[in-house]
């Protein structure tokens, strides 16, 4: 116990001091860096989970032709367990964790989403019902919007489709993000839309979009196609599938969108928890200064990290979101808990009140690639495995 | 904004706050700095780096708004648009006034709010969740006073949070946008917020935007 409660200081620097000399850590690559029997440990236990992945990340999303050894053997064991009759989840799901490759992530976070069925002979008929369905709920639900008790709803969606950075060059796209987020609000009237929620779409769309033609997303988050856009067919199927999986996601975290937020406030004061266990000297510090979590961190949780980290690195860090157990409504936690540690060092250098909360709401991530999120995924499966391990330790630090 | 919450007025919440920031102040700059703010630790040289990080840093939510140019010409440009001292960050604010924004959303509180910060109007900011912070110093009648300002999000269900917001305010300034009928209505919603949620009777500034 003593023991546990004292290796993360330890482990915490370790990371931040050892970065700019190493390059940053895939899983399953020997860390040199990393001396201690626990940190060995820990990722001895990654490497088991990614072994097969090769070299750790994906790929990512750019269509560049040469394809590691790594990548394409990764690849290939992707192919074999989506082509069998019926996909072993289990496996996909440790697969899946390190990282998806960009050819079949579509399929596979259908997949794990349990949007796609296993057996894989019935998977076409099976996703071309569902197209149907939501066509059917579009037919049922779309006329509504000028309704005067919807009306708000929808402006308010369009509103803020108008001011996505992602779709600023693809005004075409709007209509199919509204449609997804006013069904979805008419078919879930305790919560409605949700600011950020718009968000949310955008990772579904952009791997599901790459299914029919190449897909680019630059540093600035703005979206770039190459290449035929998908026809109205293609799109009325993306739409359906972005539909479906976005539904799937908020239905894990649904606490985070009914009024008044519960979900956030609960998470953001485990967060704080997590932070007092693991790095008090940091959690003192933003005290000291006035700092809340809640002024930082209400963002991370309502939109999951998406304003904070690139949009490349947001795809990388859902599949393995997806390959988890309660991977948006649990272990996101554990993400923002390591990511805010990753910080640590540089915040405690903020020597007020203002200089904490412009860092705080403008992390360095922008050059943020798949190595970083990987190391940051390790980190955060290593605070879930001590939380874990003693579940009742968090519950207690909550609820005293 | 000044004329929203002048040094005149009772201000009086925030006074303490301030005294006890200037106390901080000086014994950070009377205490033994880290070795790698040395080279930092003169309170001038310091506001000068926050400036420039905060401009050089590119976010996720401010980065297509962010103008590009150096820190000196933001002094130039501050003097010119304020009428105020050029030397205006090179002095230790005397007051700090906390300034909260409310409004329905999307009537433009953040781009009133960035135009306020950066001196350049942003083409296109994206949906503000929960609340942003931002910041300026600037000179009032010679007197330098600092502004937190919180630009909060507009819509229904952030508005538990914003309330927090109003309790610590010294003055709010109410947006609504003159093209939205909708949102000039919801200023009177707003009004009975800011007066439930605030401890005292705060200025508030209406805004007519857009």
């Amino acid at each position: 116990q003593q023991q546990q409660q004292q290796q993360p200081q330890q482990q915490r620097q370790q990371p931040n001091r050892a970065k700019p000399k190493l390059p940053a850590p895939g899983l399953g690559v020997r860390q040199s860096g990393y001396s201690t029997a626990q940190i060995h440990s820990i990722y001895c236990a990654h490497r088991r989970l990614s072994e097969d992945a090769g070299g750790g990340g994906s790929d990512g999303s750019n269509a560049s032709g040469g394809k590691s050894a790594d990548t394409v053997e990764k690849e290939s064991k992707f192919a074999s367990l989506i082509g069998a009759a019926a996909t072993n989840m289990d496996e996909l799901r440790r697969l899946a964790w390190s990282g998806v490759t960009h050819t079949v992530r579509p399929i596979v976070w259908k997949l794990l989403i349990k949007y796609a069925p296993v057996n894989s002979s019935r998977r076409a008929a099976v996703l071309q019902e569902k197209r149907r369905m939501y066509a059917g709920m579009v037919d049922e639900y779309y006329g509504k919007r000028t309704q005067p008790a919807n009306d708000g709803m929808y402006k308010q969606i369009l509103k803020d489709l108008v001011r996505m950075t992602v779709l600023a060059e693809h005004t075409q796209f709007h209509q199919v993000f509204a449609r997804i987020l006013f069904i979805w609000s008419m078919r879930r009237p305790a919560s409605t839309y949700v600011q950020g929620m718009n968000d949310l779409v955008t990772p579904y769309f952009i791997v599901y979009l790459s299914e029919y033609c190449t897909v680019d997303v630059d540093s600035s988050d703005r979206l770039r196609l190459r290449g035929e856009p998908p026809n109205d067919s293609e799109l009325a199927s993306i739409e359906a599938d972005c539909y479906w999986s976005l539904s799937a996601l908020l239905d894990t975290i649904q606490e985070n969108f009914v009024f008044p937020q519960p979900g956030i406030q609960q998470n953001v004061l485990a967060l704080r928890k997590i932070i007092q266990r693991v790095d008090g000297d940091l959690d003192s510090h933003l005290e000291r200064h006035d700092v809340e979590y809640l002024q930082f961190a209400f963002r991370w949780m309502n939109n999951l990290l998406m304003r904070e980290i690139p949009l490349r690195c947001i795809i990388r860090l859902w599949d393995t979101y997806h390959s988890e157990v309660d991977g948006f409504s649990h272990f996101h936690l554990y993400v923002c808990a390591a990511f805010l540690l990753r910080f640590s060092r540089d915040l405690k250098r903020e020597s007020d009140f203002q200089g904490l909360m412009l860092m705080l709401q403008d992390l360095p991530t922008h050059q943020w690639g798949d190595e970083e999120v990987t190391l940051l995924l390790a980190e955060a499966f290593k605070l879930k495995s001590w939380f874990a391990d003693a579940p009742n330790h968090l519950d207690k630090a909550i609820h005293s | 904004t000044s004329s929203a919450c002048s040094p005149s007025d009772d201000c009086s919440g925030s006074s303490s706050d301030f005294d006890t920031d200037v106390e901080q102040r000086r014994k950070q700059g009377g205490g033994i700095p880290l070795a790698d703010e040395l080279a930092e630790a003169a309170p001038p040289a310091r506001r000068t780096r926050q400036r420039r990080h905060r401009h050089s840093r590119s976010s996720r939510s401010r980065r297509h708004r962010l103008p590009s140019r150096s820190a000196s010409s933001a002094v130039v440009a501050e003097s010119d648009y304020f009428n105020m001292a050029s030397d205006v960050t090179e002095r230790q604010p005397e007051r700090l006034f906390k300034i909260v924004t409310a409004g329905d959303a999307a009537v433009g509180k953040t781009s009133f709010v960035s135009c306020f910060c950066d001196d350049s109007c942003p083409t296109a900011t994206v949906t503000t969740v929960g609340v942003d912070f931002r910041t300026r110093t600037l000179a009032v009648d010679d007197h330098v006073i600092a502004i937190q300002l919180w630009d909060t999000a507009g819509q229904e269900r952030f508005r538990s949070l914003a309330k927090s917001y109003f309790r610590r305010a010294d003055g709010a300034l109410l947006i609504y946008d003159c093209t939205d009928e909708g949102s000039f209505v919801g200023v009177r919603d707003w009004l009975l917020e800011i007066r439930e949620s605030s401890n005292s009777e705060i200025p508030v500034m209406l805004v007519a935007n857009k």
